[in-house]
């Protein structure tokens, strides 16, 4: 009887001992967050439209990994002096990821809009995400640069037919280095071209680079081989020179590239299209869409940025 | 002369089981090419192939697999399929808010021919008898990932128009042979594949497909 007595204290003293352990080393680990820097840019066109913004933690426990755990959200500049309120929608669950020696959980954060600005513009260059948890921890995550767009311009002179993205990987990662596009000039005057624009300035098309594309629009095609030299994607961005002609009933192809500003990933993105007819400028603003999915973990980009929290 | 006609039956199944390839959902793309032209996919091996990459095995083992790479982290391109299409038969532009969701699963997917078996545990797919543990297919089990997404796009579809979205994307392919043994005789062989969706690209493309007499 005191062998039995005895051998279940020590059982139960080990049990204790172990679990205090386990809880300690949890507890001493602080909460790492891996996001990816994105130029983040929207045209709004609907109440239902979301974003997502994907991170990776080493805790799928934290209440940041669950949409019953974050009670308020909104993207601010890290300055903080500009504040977008946004909706949580959901946190999905990604998958595990390795990076370095460590397994992480993949989520994203998918968001809507909280405001909406008639005929405006929210602009924030520098951008984070910030949530607040139940227990009152705050979260804040470098999202990249944010632009929100709320005027959705359909004139009717020019079209925009086909939209081909040009991609390559210079800070590590498959990124948007160009378009390749079809606009066709549907009204009796001929147009000029004279600006062409993401939505923001953190990534902008070269417009000293714009020329008529001709041949197969390869969603393989190289940007260096397009250009005809080596591509640098932080070259600055340099204004028009000549502004290309369409003539009336023309369907015409261009190409452009990109500039950044810094290392960012530019994964969706409208096309906003500056014109002038009969002396008139105009703008076509193309919806943003999706040109480019890749999970961020998959690849080591100088965008990546790490967050710790200590509770 | 029975004996004989069984004979060629025997090998007749037995090539066609080893050139069978069941195949991962990669193999219905609408196009798959390889960045390196000596790559193949294990549905493109002739029986020589098979001859020669068997030759490559080690040896004879009490127990277990012995495999040989032929294809090694190859990057691919392919063409994955035309998501959606609009079309506008009538006489006036249609400006439209369109929703569609799609998913983009970077999982590691594998094919295999000959008798070796494919199993799936949960909505990860793998080899039987532990072949995932011999082959180098770390990389890609480590990195799947699914990712969700509603999609909304207000489009503009001009009469006589019709607009597609083409999905594009990158991966990587291994293939090679193995062989399974049981007190060094062997019971299994054939062609092992893993595939890993890496990136995906989308395009809008706009085909005129008449022109309206108001044009």
């Amino acid at each position: 009887m005191f062998h039995r007595v005895a051998s279940l204290c020590v059982v139960l003293t080990l049990s204790v001992a172990a679990w205090l352990l386990v809880r300690a080393c949890t507890e001493a680990l602080p909460l790492r967050v891996v996001t990816l820097e994105t130029m983040h840019t929207y045209v709004y066109t609907s109440e239902h439209e979301t974003f997502h913004v994907p991170v990776a933690m080493n805790d799928a426990t934290t209440p940041f990994a669950m949409e019953e755990g974050i009670v308020r959200a909104y993207v601010e500049s890290t300055c903080q002096r500009d504040r977008v309120p946004v909706t949580l929608v959901s946190v999905h669950e990604e998958g595990k990821v390795t990076r370095g020696d460590v397994r992480m959980h993949a989520f994203s954060y998918e968001l809507r809009i909280g405001v909406v600005i008639q005929d405006g513009l929210v602009a924030i260059d520098e951008a984070e995400l910030v949530l607040k948890s139940v227990d009152g921890n705050a979260l804040r995550i470098p999202i990249g640069a944010f632009y929100y767009r709320f005027d959705l311009s359909e004139p009717a002179h020019l079209r925009l037919y086909d939209r081909h993205n040009v991609h390559a990987e210079p800070f590590g990662m498959p990124t948007s280095v160009g378009v390749i596009f079809r606009v066709r000039n549907g009204g009796d005057a001929s147009l000029t071209i004279d600006d062409v624009s993401l939505g923001g300035s953190a990534v902008r098309p070269d417009m000293r680079a714009l020329r008529r594309f001709e041949g197969d629009a390869d969603p393989f095609l190289s940007i260096d081989t397009l250009l005809g030299r080596r591509y640098d994607a932080l070259a600055p961005a340099r204004a028009i020179a000549v502004s290309p002609t369409v003539a009336a009933g023309e369907t015409a192809w261009f190409f452009v590239p990109f500039s950044y500003q810094r290392p960012l990933a530019l994964h969706r993105y409208p096309l906003i299209i500056s014109y002038t007819v009969e002396g008139e400028t105009h703008q076509l603003v193309g919806d943003d869409f999706t040109m480019i999915r890749t999970p961020m973990a998959l690849h080591e980009s100088a965008a990546h940025r790490e967050v710790f929290v200590d509770d | 002369m029975k004996k004989l006609w069984c004979l060629a039956l025997v090998a007749l199944l037995a090539a066609l089981e080893l050139t069978t390839v069941r195949a991962g959902e990669y193999l219905t793309y609408q196009n798959i090419e390889f960045v390196n032209d000596d790559a193949r996919l294990l549905r493109q091996y002739q029986s020589w192939h098979y001859d020669v990459y068997y030759d490559r095995l080690a040896g004879r083992r009490f127990w277990g697999w012995r495999t040989y790479t032929a294809n090694d982290h190859e990057p691919v391109r392919f063409q994955k399929e035309t998501l959606y299409v609009i079309e506008n038969a009538g006489t006036s532009p249609v400006h439209k808010t369109y929703f569609f969701e799609t998913t983009f699963a970077s999982k590691y997917q594998v094919s295999a021919s000959g008798n070796i078996g494919t199993s799936s545990s949960g909505d990860i797919r793998g080899f039987r008898l532990n072949l995932d543990a011999e082959i180098d297919v770390r990389y890609a089990r480590e990195r799947s990932h699914t990712q969700s997404e509603h999609v909304e796009i207000r489009l503009q579809v001009d009469p006589g128009t019709r607009l597609r979205v083409e999905v594009y994307g990158e991966g990587l392919l291994s293939n090679g042979v193995a062989r399974y043994y049981r007190f060094w005789r062997n019971v299994r062989s054939g062609g092992w594949e893993v595939f890993l969706v890496t990136t995906e690209y989308f395009s809008i493309v706009k085909e005129e497909i008449y022109v309206p007499p108001s044009r």
